[in-house]
């Protein structure tokens, strides 16, 4: 039972941290990007093969490979970020796109980069590993756990803490708040909107490829992933209230949960109804999610 | 002046159309004996989650065709994605509007499955090196062929192999996995031995965590992972050996492959894999493998399927040059035939289902080898 709820809380944390960025961006631009969940496997895909030619062409250890290519990875797909705002949100947005429109176009961009990532990566599945041998977890109160997993967690919590200092604390999170909720008015009293809506998607892409090369430390890597990922993100965010950080960590915890302890009752083939399930109630009682006013 | 131009390019394309449904019209008889190429068909998985082997097949393919110095065959590629809906919309596209007379696929077996009304009703040929399904043995009809062997095959094997063990089944919740994991039950049954844990996933689940702590308290000695997907089965034994279980781990022919391998790395070593497997014993089997990684500068996913894909093709251009290419004596010419290829000798009995059998085979060092019985 223990084990149950700690297998929920590790992939609850994985789900957590993938969603922060999805709800930064929708603070700052009030639609749903899609693409957001291939955005980050195209970068761990980006920290894979760093690390991979640095193992093995420059000798370099696994977790030096890994934290160099997650540092790399994530700029770049953090500068890519904000080439998809600039190219492809922006100019639909100048042309009076409703937020349908955008939504459409984001899903759009997410089956071009899936089929992008297996045109260049291939097909296979790629795995990425910090040692090279498999342990046995740690065992604790009779639930097993790993160093990764242990990891996952850590970055979770840090990453919801940041960004709930950074949203409420900070001028810049202000600015971001400010350009989501009214961004003609933000304007009027002098946010850079456009600037703003840049370091967001920076930021969000930023996060979306540190959680990815996580992720793929428990499941590898597959191009399709990006479309499952959104799926568990836009529950978690939808049940923890859409644009909070709290609401990403309860979120994205209350889905792994409930997904696991689904799984281990009625059977794994039952654990997608369980989460869309849960998605269903929260819409229909309480639409705002858990965090929001 | 403008009026009249845009006339004349109506009226042309009118004719193009004309001549073009004409000539369309005509069958596909005639068009043999003309100059034109010779179009096979292909189905299988192009993208989506088995595309690493469906590349294998397609590269097989290439690769057989290369090897035969032959410039008037051309091959349609189509992709299944795995699914019934592309892949009854492929077998649409090649029997209708391309008018082939054989096609070389389907996988998975759900695409298979799916085309089978239309080649029959089209006359046409499908010929699979994917599709181990035991159900097409019952309705494949007499146009299907395939040197995949059926996992009726492979579930007895494994039957004999696990019996009168406490077994945990985990099965993947599609056609494959459930028509697999019915045939062991039957199969077990008749020994005697029921499941102590049956878990079905969905299809690309990535969490198996909690289906293995259900299987760790089981109690079971085996566990039998029953999945099409290499990176299932990767996944399922990496987070078996993360959460402390000890048991012998048997799968089935997803396994073959650097898929599996490299999701599950050094938890792979020791288990155990029913599959048709690549003979690497054979000289011409490491040739072709060779000649796959310098010719794609990486080796195939799933040795084993670009070894039957491989010697499907040549099946397939043996009876064109036998019969010529003509659906129906191409369906006569497969069941006499006695093919000596790189998966072993390949004859056909009344189903279509080919003398092809699975072997046990274990991961030691890394490679799996055969097991001796």
């Amino acid at each position: 039972m223990f084990q149950v709820l700690v297998n929920g809380i590790i992939v609850g944390g994985i789900y957590a941290l993938i969603t922060i960025g999805f709800n930064l961006i929708y603070s700052a631009v009030r639609f749903y990007h899609l693409a957001y969940g291939a955005v980050g496997i195209l970068g761990a895909y980006l920290t894979y093969q760093i690390q991979k030619f640095i193992f093995e062409t420059q000798g370099g250890g696994l977790i030096t490979g890994f934290l160099l290519g997650l540092l790399i990875s994530s700029i770049v797909t953090g500068m890519l970020g904000i080439l998809i705002w600039k190219f492809l949100y922006r100019p639909l947005r100048k042309n009076g796109a409703s937020n349908v429109s955008m939504i459409v176009a984001s899903f759009g961009l997410l089956i071009i980069l899936q089929n992008l990532i297996g045109l260049i990566f291939g097909q296979s599945a790629k795995t990425i590993r910090l040692s090279e041998v498999t342990t046995q977890g740690y065992e604790f109160l009779s639930a097993s756990i790993t160093k990764n997993q242990i990891l996952i967690l850590i970055v979770t919590l840090v990453s919801v803490f940041v960004f709930e200092l950074f949203l409420h604390r900070t001028k810049i999170g202000t600015a971001i708040r400010a350009v989501g909720q009214n961004s003609q008015l933000a304007a009027v009293v002098g946010v850079k909107t456009e600037k703003v809506i840049y370091i967001t998607f920076f930021i969000a892409s930023f996060l979306s490829v540190l959680a990815s090369s996580l992720i793929a430390l428990e499941i590898s890597l597959k191009p399709t992933y990006g479309l499952m990922l959104i799926l568990k993100v836009i529950v978690a965010s939808i049940i923890g209230g859409i644009g909070s950080m709290r609401g990403a960590l309860v979120g994205g915890l209350m889905l792994g949960v409930a997904e696991n302890f689904g799984a281990y009752y009625f059977g794994s083939q039952w654990q997608d109804t369980v989460a869309f399930g849960l998605l269903v109630i929260f819409l229909l009682v309480r639409p705002q999610g858990l965090f929001k006013k | 002046m403008l009026m009249n131009k845009q006339k004349h390019i109506l009226l042309a394309t009118m004719l193009t159309v004309v001549v073009a449904l004409v000539l369309g019209g005509c069958s596909t008889k005639v068009a043999n004996l003309s100059q034109e190429k010779i179009k096979l068909g292909y189905v299988g998985p192009l993208t989506g989650d088995l595309a690493s082997i469906g590349n294998d097949e397609k590269r097989a393919i290439q690769l057989a065709l290369t090897a035969s110095g032959r410039t008037d065959i051309e091959v349609i590629f189509e992709d299944s994605h795995c699914n019934g809906q592309a892949g009854s919309n492929a077998a649409q596209k090649l029997v209708n509007v391309d008018q082939v007379q054989l096609i070389m696929g389907a996988g998975c077996s759900d695409a298979t499955l799916a085309m089978l009304p239309i080649i029959q009703q089209g006359q046409v040929v499908l010929f699979s090196s994917l599709s181990t399904s035991p159900e097409l043995t019952k309705v494949g009809g007499e146009y299907f062929f395939r040197n995949a062997p059926s996992d009726d095959k492979a579930t007895e094997v494994l039957a004999k192999l696990i019996k009168n063990k406490k077994i945990a089944l985990v099965s993947e919740n599609n056609d494959f996995g459930q028509a697999f994991l019915n045939d062991l039950k039957v199969k077990l049954a008749e020994f005697d031995t029921t499941p102590v844990a049956d878990e079905i996933f969905n299809t690309g689940t990535t969490d198996y965590k909690t289906i293995l702590q259900k299987v760790k308290e089981s109690k079971a000695e085996v566990l039998a992972v029953i999945s099409n997907s290499p990176v299932s089965n990767g996944l399922v034994i990496k987070q078996a050996k993360e959460l402390g279980l000890e048991m012998a781990y048997y799968g089935t022919d997803s396994i073959a492959g650097s898929e599996f391998s490299d999701t599950a790395q050094d938890a792979a070593e020791g288990v155990y894999a029913i599959l048709v497997a690549a003979n690497t014993a054979d000289d011409r089997v490491n040739k072709l493998l060779q000649l796959y990684e310098n010719t794609y500068l990486e080796g195939p996913a799933s040795d084993a399927y670009t070894v039957l894909s491989y010697d499907r093709m040549n099946i397939v251009l043996k009876a064109i040059d036998a019969v010529g290419y003509d659906a129906e004596a191409i369906r006569n010419y497969l069941h006499t035939i006695n093919y000596d290829g790189l998966a072993g000798y390949t004859s056909f009995d009344e189903n279509g289902d080919s003398s092809i059998l699975p072997l046990v085979l274990r991961f030691e060092d890394g490679e799996l080898v055969p097991v001796q019985q």
